[in-house]
C-alpha cells in the first residue's frame, strides 16, 4: 500500500494536500484498492459547501457505491473534470491524476483531526487486524 | 448468521490474493486483480472460474427422467443423449423457485445444477413432489468453468474426446481429464462466450484447477461472472428471477414446453391468457451506475425498478435490466433511472447488450 509524505489522511481513507488556505483531496491507495475498478465519479458542483467527516460525493466501482467523506469543512472550488471520462485514474494514480476536488478550507484547526503518514500507516495496520 | 461454506479452492483463492466475499452462503472470490481485466480476458481470450458453490443434485430411480419432465417446463421426453437443458422450478402460482440446468444421464438418473443460495429451498421443494421410489441427493461435485474464445484450444489437450464435437448445451459423461480424473465435460457457461464447465469430485478439483491455471489462464471471480452474464443478457436468481416473478414476465417463454403437464402450468396458462403485469427490459445509460432496487420512471411516472446494473467493459457504457409495469415500453424509448434523488436518462435496448 503506497503512502505519500506531505499529505494528511482521514479515517475514511481520504488524503488532503494543504497549500495555503486550499486543499486538494483524493482517496488513498488503500481506498482505491478496496473499491476495486472505479467506473463513475459523481463529482460535487463547484461552490458546494461541505462539512468535515460528512459525505460529499460518490465513487462507483463495478460492485459498490461508496461515499467519499470530506476531510475538512469548506467550499468546493474545483473538481477533477478528467474523471468524467477517465474514472479509472482514481485506481491508477490515486495521489496524482486521480485527485477528486479542491477545497477552500473553512477552519484550519480541523486539520488536527487528520493523521500524518506515520499515524495513518499505523491506523491501516489496526484496520487490517 | 450461519458460518460461510468454502469450496475446495478456498485456500488457492486466498493464496492468490482474491478479494473474498460472501455469496450464496459461500466465501467466494469477487476478483483477483480487477473485475474489468478479468471480464476482458474472457471476452478476448480465456478465463477460469471456480463455480463449485453451485449445487449439483441427483434424482435417481426408476422413472427419474419422467419425474423431472413433470417437475420442469422443459421438454425432456425424447431428449437426445448428451443434451443439456436450461429450465426452472415453479411454484403452483407460476413464481420461479430457481433456475437450473438439467443433465439427463439416463432414464433413471438426472443431474440438476442449482443456485448455491437456493440449495436448501430447492431440495425441500423437490422433496414435496418426489415419488417414494426416487432418491434426491446433493453431490460433492465441484465445478470449474473455462470460458472465452480460446477455451476450446486450451482444454483440448487435456481430453481424449474431440471438444469440437461437443455442441453448445451438450455434455459428455465419464470422460477423463488428463487421463486421470473422472469428470463431466459440458459445453455450457454463463458468459455468452464459447466455454466449458468441468464437473468433478470435490477432492479432484484443486488438481484440475492448478493444471489448467498453469497454462497461463486468468482466474476470474464472481464480479466478472456477473458483468459477463449481464452483458449477455442472462438473468440471475435474486435479481431478475424470484418467487414473485413468473417466467413469462422474465422473458423466458421460449423455455416453456406447453404440450405436457408440469408443475405451475395452470397458473402460467392463466397468466398467459390474462396478460402479464410487468416485463423485463434492458437499458443503457451514460452517467451513474444503475443498481438493484433503483426506481425507473417514464417522464413523471414511476413505472418499475432496476434488477441489475453495471459498467459494460466491452461497450464502455452503463447497462442495466429492470422490470417495467408500462408494457408499451419498447426498444429506443427513453426512461429515467432514479439515482440518489436525481433522475438520469436511459435508453431501452434489446438484449443481449453485447454480441460478437
Amino acid at each position: 500500500m503506497e503512502l505519500r509524505d506531505g499529505l494528511l489522511y482521514s479515517k475514511e481513507h481520504e488524503w488532503l494536500k494543504v497549500e495555503g488556505d486550499e486543499g486538494i483531496c483524493g482517496v488513498t491507495d488503500y481506498a482505491q484498492d478496496s473499491l476495486g475498478d472505479v467506473v463513475y465519479a459523481e463529482l460535487p458542483e463547484v461552490g458546494k459547501k461541505i462539512k468535515q467527516m460528512e459525505p460529499f460525493m460518490v465513487l462507483e466501482s463495478v460492485k459498490a457505491t461508496s461515499d467519499v467523506y470530506a476531510p475538512v469543512s469548506g467550499e468546493i472550488i474545483e473538481v477533477n473534470e478528467k474523471l468524467q471520462d477517465s474514472p479509472e485514474l482514481v485506481n491508477s494514480d490515486p495521489y496524482g491524476e486521480g485527485w477528486l476536488v479542491k477545497i477552500k478550507l473553512e477552519n484550519k484547526d480541523e486539520l488536527n483531526n487528520l493523521m500524518d503518514k506515520e499515524a495513518y500507516a499505523k491506523f491501516l495496520e489496526e484496520e487490517e487486524k | 448468521m450461519a458460518e460461510l461454506k468454502r469450496t475446495p479452492l478456498y485456500k488457492w483463492h486466498k493464496e492468490h490474493g482474491a478479494k473474498l466475499v460472501p455469496f450464496g452462503g459461500y466465501e467466494m472470490p469477487l476478483y483477483y486483480s480487477s473485475i474489468i481485466k478479468e471480464h476482458k480476458a474472457v471476452r478476448t481470450s480465456v478465463g477460469m472460474f471456480d463455480v463449485s458453490h453451485m449445487g449439483e443434485v441427483i434424482v435417481e430411480g426408476n422413472g427419474a427422467l419422467d419425474f423431472v419432465n413433470y417437475l420442469l417446463p422443459a421438454k425432456l421426453k425424447g431428449i437426445p443423449e448428451g443434451k443439456v437443458k436450461y429450465s426452472f422450478l415453479l411454484r403452483e402460482n407460476g413464481g420461479i423457485v430457481d433456475d437450473l440446468l438439467v443433465y439427463p444421464f439416463s432414464q433413471d438418473k438426472v443431474m440438476l445444477v442449482i443456485n448455491a443460495s437456493n440449495i436448501e429451498k430447492d431440495m425441500n421443494y423437490i422433496s414435496v413432489y418426489l415419488p417414494e421410489e426416487l432418491s434426491l441427493k446433493l453431490t460433492d461435485y465441484g465445478n470449474i468453468a473455462v470460458q472465452g474464445p480460446h477455451s476450446l484450444d486450451v482444454l483440448s489437450p487435456f481430453f481424449d474426446v474431440n471438444l469440437k464435437a461437443i455442441k453448445f448445451y451438450s455434455f459428455q459423461k465419464d470422460v477423463k481429464f488428463a487421463r486421470k480424473w473422472d469428470v463431466i465435460l459440458s459445453r455450457t457457461g454463463y458468459t455468452g462466450d464459447l466455454g466449458f464447465e468441468i464437473y468433478a469430485r470435490e477432492e479432484d478439483i484443486p488438481y484440475i484447477w492448478e493444471i489448467i491455471f498453469k497454462k497461463g489462464i486468468t482466474p476470474c471471480g464472481l464480479g466478472a461472472r456477473d458483468t459477463l452474464r449481464l452483458e449477455a443478457g442472462y438473468p440471475l436468481y435474486g435479481h431478475e428471477l424470484s418467487d414473485e416473478i413468473n417466467p413469462i414476465e422474465a422473458g423466458l417463454s421460449s423455455f416453456i414446453f406447453w404440450d405436457k403437464d408440469f408443475v405451475g402450468k395452470d397458473a402460467l396458462l392463466k397468466i398467459k391468457k390474462k396478460g402479464i403485469e410487468k416485463k423485463l427490459v434492458g437499458f443503457i445509460m451514460e452517467k451513474g451506475v444503475p443498481r438493484q432496487g433503483y426506481k425507473i420512471f417514464k417522464e413523471e411516472k414511476e413505472i418499475g425498478w432496476v434488477t441489475s446494473g453495471a459498467l459494460s467493459p466491452m461497450l464502455g457504457k452503463m447497462i442495466g435490466m429492470g422490470y417495467v409495469k408500462d408494457l408499451s415500453i419498447v426498444e429506443g424509448d427513453s426512461i429515467l433511472i432514479s439515482i440518489r434523488g436525481r433522475r438520469i436518462d436511459a435508453q431501452v435496448v434489446s438484449l443481449p447488450f453485447y454480441k460478437k
